[in-house]
């Protein structure tokens, strides 16, 4: 999800020619095709307490990181972590109450993380420009 | 009531509304001008922009969090209106964009709609949520016409030991969200073709 959605975001930002989404390392040809990869991580993702109260107000949240590496040397170009963390407040009953809701409220984090990611990787891009 | 105290009480309700504090130094929030690329905005000939001024639609105006240590309002040195416009200049001046005031090509209309820092306390670290909102219309500047309506939203989440808490974690989780909603916006494909479609008018 947090793969599809960085994909997404910068095919939309035209910054790119090309971007493929691959579940595992490439190799042979399929790797010698390729400008660059970039590897994702989430370490950690989740609900995570954002604001004190009665009741405590609960949030989904995703760290995510991202290495973007030139395949022919290996150099590391660029580099990120985000924390992201979902706009919207929420009782933990919200949560605990509607398996659903909470499945949709996480996906959408992940998605947010995505985004989040590949903004910053294109800015960063235009910097070198 | 006399009208030396009306206007005494409407400059009182004029400070509270900007949400800083005379007498307190506040957080220095700000966008780090070294930080600042030229991206995607700048793939846009140059327009004449003008920033007309940000109006603060935040349901609470007097502060931006509540400290938990001393139960104390936490405020900002200078009023976030001024905070984000000082930002949106900085990122369009550095996209090549000239800032103009009165003949403009595009104008942008900027609301903060949310300010906020949370705390929550640990048993060994403080956790900071900072939260900004920023909605933005476009209009062409000559006919008035709205191109564009976004909404942009920075939130930086950052734990820290609870001894070393404070003044300065604040601030940063605050300067770093300010620095998602920018960096959101200047690689902004939809606002990036609006800024393209409303033509140039100065040479």
């Amino acid at each position: 999800m947090v793969a599809d959605a960085f994909a997404r975001t910068l095919q939309a930002s035209t910054e790119f020619d090309e971007i493929r989404v691959v579940e595992r390392e490439p190799f042979g040809d399929d790797r010698r095709r390729l400008d660059a990869i970039i590897r994702l991580t989430v370490p950690a993702w989740g609900l995570v307490r954002v604001r004190e109260g009665e009741p405590d107000l609960i949030s989904g949240f995703a760290d995510v990181r991202a290495q973007l590496v030139v395949r022919s040397t290996g150099v590391v170009l660029w580099e990120a972590g985000e924390d992201v963390t979902d706009p919207e407040r929420l009782p933990l009953a919200s949560f605990t109450g509607d398996k659903q809701f909470t499945r949709h409220h996480l996906v959408e984090v992940l998605e947010r993380a995505g985004q989040r990611l590949a903004n910053e990787l294109v800015y960063a891009r235009s910097a070198g420009r | 009531m006399s009208a030396g105290r009306r206007v005494a009480m409407l400059s009182l309700a004029a400070l509270l509304a900007g949400g800083c504090a005379a007498g307190t130094a506040g957080l220095d929030v700000r966008y780090p001008q070294a930080g600042v690329n030229r991206a995607m905005l700048g793939t846009v000939a140059p327009r004449a922009v003008e920033i007309v001024p940000v109006v603060d639609r935040r349901v609470d105006p007097t502060r931006i969090g509540t400290s938990p240590k001393t139960g104390q309002d936490i405020v900002t040195a200078r009023p976030v209106t001024e905070v984000v416009r000082e930002a949106l200049a900085l990122e369009l001046a550095k996209n090549g964009h000239a800032l103009v005031a009165g003949r403009r090509d595009v104008a942008l209309a900027a609301s903060v709609e949310e300010f906020w820092l949370d705390t929550v306390v640990g048993h060994s670290t403080t956790q900071y949520v900072g939260k900004i909102a920023v909605a933005l219309a476009v209009t062409d500047g000559r006919t008035g016409d709205a191109v564009l309506a976004r909404r942009y939203i920075g939130i930086k989440r950052r734990a820290t030991e609870t001894d070393s808490a404070g003044e300065d974690a604040e601030r940063k989780v605050m300067d770093a969200a300010l620095a998602r909603v920018m960096h959101d916006l200047a690689t902004d494909p939809e606002l990036v073709r609006a800024l393209a479609a409303v033509p140039a008018t100065r040479p």
